[in-house]
């Protein structure tokens, strides 16, 4: 028997050591950057780039980024970190492009199935928030400063 | 002292299997058997799924068909760019696409138009692709037809007239199923060669950039236009997957027969420790052996003839599957077999179908091997040599 729990033993160390630790990635330029693969969420510790579609990257002074899963987890870390933040990038729900978070459009409903369930989706323009707000009707549309006075908190 | 202990037992198991070569060869040779068809059947359906998901990557989001009367009409461009308007929509490109029998060969194409011949996303050997009737045509169909690059491919055309082709690539893709018996040929080409009216096309493949907003706009798009059939990426998935569930079950009842026989054996060896071999025990114990040296004996002896037979398998398996094209299994495959002669599988094996049939097959194997041993080395050496 001690045979195959070696075996077994053996095994599941090949399958757990390509795991690595996140590293540091930076933004030279202020441009968005691709999501690393093992790159985890700050707040709420899930791997980002499971969740791609809901991504959100805020990029600090020293130009550290930071990837988050769901726009909730970003409002919140940005209330922490509200001093050292040069840029903050989503990604638009319909086109999937990286829109400047401070200039974006939020549909904010609990009902909206999010990540994190924070209910709050991401728009680059007021148009594009309006006609996704015909598919849920009790959300309101806000911009970033009133995301932010309002406060986000998880269904 | 102790790893010279372990050999001593290494070589004195050994020697136990080497003394009982008929039994132990007949194991051996059931057991890969075994392995082998179990194997077989993991393997074949692994490349088979692995061709699916290949296709299905280059399948749109969405695919949308106008249905008349209950049967797939063309569809009209005036609902393609009712589709672009909806919100989330990334493109919406309308297909131009067909079967073509060809009586020569006693076999069908397909033939699909595209936008440009040179933004393809398979692999293609590079031809006289600037020339105005130029086509791509798979690697079965080049063989069959004895074409090379730089040919002329004749073909009949709907109005009963010939129409003559450049034949300026060969796929040289990496997956056989999709692109066998294709013709790829410019979509205005296309449209001519089979008669499709100005305005209309066979479907529309509809790309969408948040895969968390597809099944909305799917729904969107079918409340918009109710004559369309609306398929969406995932029922096509959850299709392929029914099929090919189908099909492993009946593999896997073919070779239940092989499994019960391989559990005879497991049991037969379980429950029937020879009165020699409990003597055997008996005797290793009263020279000394602890009931931890026997279990280590009989497992190094359990874990030879596993591995080896489990390793054998394997290769036989690999061998079979990918190399002879699974001789064995592919009269079970009707349909597909006779669609394509020619195809070949893409080795794709998963160290969980290795895993799997590790499970399934090794490790009952040692536990029927050990756990007898275990019982009988427990009991007395005294009455173990009497026999009892």
């Amino acid at each position: 028997m001690r045979g195959i729990a070696v075996l077994m033993l053996a095994m599941l160390m090949l399958a757990g050591c390509t795991q690595k630790g996140s590293e540091k990635v930076v933004s030279p330029n202020l441009e968005p950057v691709p999501i690393p693969q093992e790159a985890r969420c700050p707040e709420c510790g899930m791997f980002v780039k499971d969740y791609e579609n809901w991504a959100c990257e805020v990029i600090h002074n020293s130009r550290e980024v930071k990837f988050f899963d769901d726009p909730g987890d970003m409002f919140i870390y940005y209330n922490k970190h509200r001093d050292d933040i040069a840029q903050i990038y989503c990604r638009d729900y319909y086109t999937q492009e990286w829109v400047d978070a401070e200039r974006a459009y939020y549909v904010v409903d609990a009902a909206i199935p999010t990540p994190m369930g924070f209910g709050i989706v991401v728009f680059a323009s007021v148009d594009d928030a309006e006609s996704f707000r015909k598919d849920y009707p009790s959300g309101d549309i806000l911009t970033f400063p009133e995301v932010v006075k309002r406060g986000v908190k998880p269904r | 002292m102790s790893l010279e202990k372990h050999r001593n037992i290494l070589d004195y198991a050994v020697n136990f299997l080497l003394r009982r070569k008929g039994k132990n060869l007949a194991t051996i040779i059931v057991f890969t058997l075994v392995v082998f068809m179990l194997a077989s059947v993991v393997m074949m359906m692994g490349s088979l799924k692995q061709e699916a998901r290949e296709t299905l990557s280059l399948a749109p989001d969405i695919t949308v068909q106008k249905i008349i009367a209950g049967r797939q009409g063309l569809v009209p461009l005036e609902y393609a760019s009712a589709i672009q308007n909806i919100r989330g929509v990334s493109r919406v490109e309308p297909r131009i696409w067909g079967y073509y029998y060809d009586v020569e060969e006693d076999a069908t194409y397909t033939i699909i138009g595209v936008k440009s011949l040179d933004t393809l996303p398979v692999e293609v050997v590079q031809g006289y692709l600037s020339s105005g009737n130029a086509v791509l045509v798979g690697e079965a169909l080049a063989r069959e037809k004895r074409l090379r690059i730089g040919d002329k491919l004749i073909l009949r055309n709907h109005r009963g007239g010939y129409d003559k082709f450049l034949v300026a690539g060969i796929f040289s893709s990496r997956s056989a199923l999709q692109s066998a018996d294709l013709i790829v040929m410019p979509r205005d080409k296309a449209r001519e060669f089979f008669g499709i009216p100005e305005g209309y096309a066979n479907d529309l493949a509809v790309y969408v950039a948040n895969p968390s907003e597809l099944p909305n706009i799917a729904i969107k798009i079918a409340n918009a236009l109710p004559d369309a059939r609306v398929l969406t990426k995932e029922q096509i998935r959850e299709t392929y997957d029914a099929i090919f569930g189908w099909r492993s079950g009946v593999f896997l009842a073919t070779i239940l027969g092989a499994i019960l026989a391989f559990a005879i054996l497991v049991w037969d060896r379980a429950s029937g420790l020879t009165a020699e071999e409990k003597r055997e025990i008996g005797i290793l114990k009263a020279l000394g052996w602890s009931t931890g040296d026997v279990l280590e004996m009989r497992t190094f002896e359990g874990v030879v003839l596993a591995l080896n037979s489990y390793l054998a398998g394997i290769i036989l398996a690999y061998l079979h599957v990918f190399y002879l094209g699974a001789p064995l299994l592919k009269p079970v495959l009707i349909g597909w077999s006779t669609l394509y002669p020619e195809f070949e599988l893409m080795p794709a094996v998963t160290l969980e179908d290795l895993l799997l049939i590790f499970v399934i097959s090794v490790v009952p194997f040692l536990a029927a091997v050990v756990v007898p041993s275990w019982r009988a080395s427990t009991i007395d050496p005294d009455e173990a040599m009497r026999g009892i």
